[in-house]
């Protein structure tokens, strides 16, 4: 493999199932070594996207290729998906679990002990799953993902249902991998996640509406507008703001237009206090989902 | 990093996953009550109610009730093979379907037949134990087995195993062809009940066929409850004891007959596992 080919390609790709479009020509292009977080809003696609970069399922037009090689002809060799949900069996303990997949990738190594013990689960692989939480269970599906020695992690949503305590925890695996030189592409809606990204997609069935890193789409975000208080109208605020406001907890935030100003907003607000703010990560996405197609 | 397999060589990975399905389905059967209850107690218990209720065994002399009980009871333990072949198998698989794992395991390197070998060897070993349950049951009622030869339980296993293919080729079809993949299991019982009334009680009473029942010497459920009849039970005159006409089924036609079935259900499920499971998007 050549230093510049991508490890991952997507051209085109459309799913369809039945009547309904799920992905509707997305392009997407990974880089060695990288992380990269695809988010979007729930129920757009993501899982289907990924299950199809990892021929989990077959699209129904379009071309995805890893290390060169169609994902098709690649009999999932070079990869190694996390499905939610996708590896745990309810009558089985996490021990049989993991020597279940232990039996099923010629490539899976003895590391998910490791990575057990780092995520706290070490002292519940006797139990049945079927008695584990949903965050349990993503320890448990991360673990064996990451144990299978794959140049290329593909992980749905590996942090939903995990408390935040163990973001960190979650994120530092991920990263043991990377270091290793792996290339990661996961999927999520946490705005927390942003922390392990190289770079960041954000996507919706329509496909990826941008991509960059995290700062860079940071610095993409029009200025921040946050509205605490005040008894007017979202819809006095329209005028002002890109799409509309956002309600983040009891307080409103904006992105302000390119032709109005911090005082328009304020005089539209009434006894609201107006105030600018940097960019979080869930203005980022709420900017690039749901208010920039609204502005182009 | 390299990505070349450092692994096992292909048949070795071949064993590894068939272990792997095999032992992660007897795991999951012998924890799963229904499964116990459908496959083990049921047919023991529609045993007992023949015996007791339907047939009246008061009235015959002593070696000929020990043998109708053990024909019954033979007949029983093929159903619960049935059982577990059709209904058990297909409840494993939907569960794996509508639980997603096949999106899962499509993203891995198994090799499909793995997939289906590793749940059959499970299956089988389970259907001998319900069988053997069954035929236990019936020994502590009064039936009376005998072996014809050295090979008879050879034999009797080999024609459980070609049905057991052949009905399990059928579950995965069914799986693969069902819309509703959770609807299989109930077409699935549907099949075992109408092959055992269909072909009088898996071909022990062709008697009670309404037309000629030479097909009961044909069809595979009924083939293997018949060869195994004539090789562990000791029937002496099989028109007396109600299992003729046609008689037994001692032809190499038959054995010939039996590993066809073996053979053409093996390439089914492997086929269908391949091309439904693992190409097509069962979901």
């Amino acid at each position: 493999m050549s230093a510049d080919q991508p490890v991952l390609e997507a051209r085109n790709v459309r799913k369809e199932f039945g009547d309904d479009g799920v992905l509707d020509g997305v392009d997407l292009t990974v880089s060695k070594n990288e992380v990269l977080l695809l988010m979007g809003p729930n129920g757009t696609g993501k899982t289907v996207l990924l299950s199809c970069l990892a021929g989990a399922i077959e699209p129904t037009d379009g071309s995805i290729s890893v290390f060169g090689t169609p994902v098709a002809e690649d009999g999932g060799h070079s990869l190694s998906l996390l499905l939610q949900g996708g590896a745990s069996v309810d009558t089985l303990s996490g021990s049989e679990t993991a020597a279940f997949y232990a039996r099923l990738h010629p490539e899976f190594t003895d590391r998910w002990r490791e990575y057990v013990d780092d995520l706290g689960l070490a002292g519940d692989l006797d139990k049945r799953t079927k008695h584990y939480s949903e965050g349990m269970k993503r320890k448990l599906e991360l673990s064996l993902a990451l144990s299978v020695d794959a140049p290329l992690y593909l992980l749905d949503e590996p942090t939903a249902g995990v408390d935040l305590s163990m973001v960190q925890s979650f994120h530092r695996v991920v990263r043991d991998r990377v270091d290793d030189g792996a290339t990661v592409v996961a999927t999520s809606h946490r705005p927390v996640d942003a922390d392990l990204a190289d770079r960041v997609a954000f996507v919706d069935g329509g496909g990826v509406l941008a991509v960059d890193t995290p700062d860079a789409l940071l610095d993409g975000v029009p200025t921040v507008v946050r509205v605490v208080g005040g008894a007017a109208a979202s819809d006095a605020l329209d005028p002002h703001v890109v799409s509309e406001p956002f309600y983040h907890g009891d307080e409103r935030r904006g992105f302000l237009r390119a032709d109005a100003t911090v005082d328009d907003v304020r005089a539209a607000a009434g006894d609201a206090t107006v105030e600018t703010v940097e960019p979080s990560y869930t203005d980022a996405f709420n900017y690039y989902v749901h208010a920039a197609p609204d502005d182009e | 990093m390299s990505i070349e397999t450092r692994g096992l060589p292909p048949v070795g990975r071949l064993t590894e996953q068939t272990t792997a399905f095999a032992v992660r389905t007897l795991q999951t059967l012998r924890r799963n009550g229904a499964v116990l209850f459908w496959a083990v107690a049921f047919p023991a218990g529609f045993y007992l109610l023949s015996v007791y209720l339907f047939i009246d065994t008061s009235g015959m002399p002593e070696g000929v009730a020990s043998v109708v009980k053990a024909t019954n009871a033979v007949s029983y333990g093929t159903f619960a093979a049935l059982t577990v072949f059709l209904n058990t198998f297909s409840q494993s698989l939907v569960a794996d379907v509508e639980d997603g794992r096949y999106a899962q395991f499509r993203a891995l390197p198994v090799v499909p037949a793995a997939d289906f070998l590793g749940r059959f060897a499970a299956a089988y070993l389970f259907a001998v134990a319900a069988v053997l349950a069954v035929l236990g049951v019936g020994a502590a009622t009064g039936a009376e087995y005998a072996l014809r030869s050295a090979l008879s339980v050879p034999i009797a296993l080999l024609g459980l195993l070609a049905l057991g293919l052949f009905a399990a080729s059928v579950a995965v079809v069914l799986v693969a062809a069902v819309p509703d993949a959770k609807f299989a299991s109930i077409v699935a019982v549907s099949v075992v009940m109408l092959a055992f009334f269909l072909t009088g009680y898996n071909g022990v009473q062709p008697g009670m066929l309404a037309g000629a029942a030479d097909f009961v010497n044909v069809v595979p459920n009924a083939l293997a409850t018949r060869l195994a009849v004539h090789h562990v039970v000791p029937v002496g005159d099989w028109t007396r004891a109600g299992l003729a006409a046609p008689g037994a089924p001692t032809g190499t036609g038959h054995l010939a007959l039996l590993a066809g079935y073996a053979v053409a259900g093996l390439g089914l499920a492997v086929v269908a596992t391949r091309r439904s499971l693992y190409r097509g998007e069962v979901q």
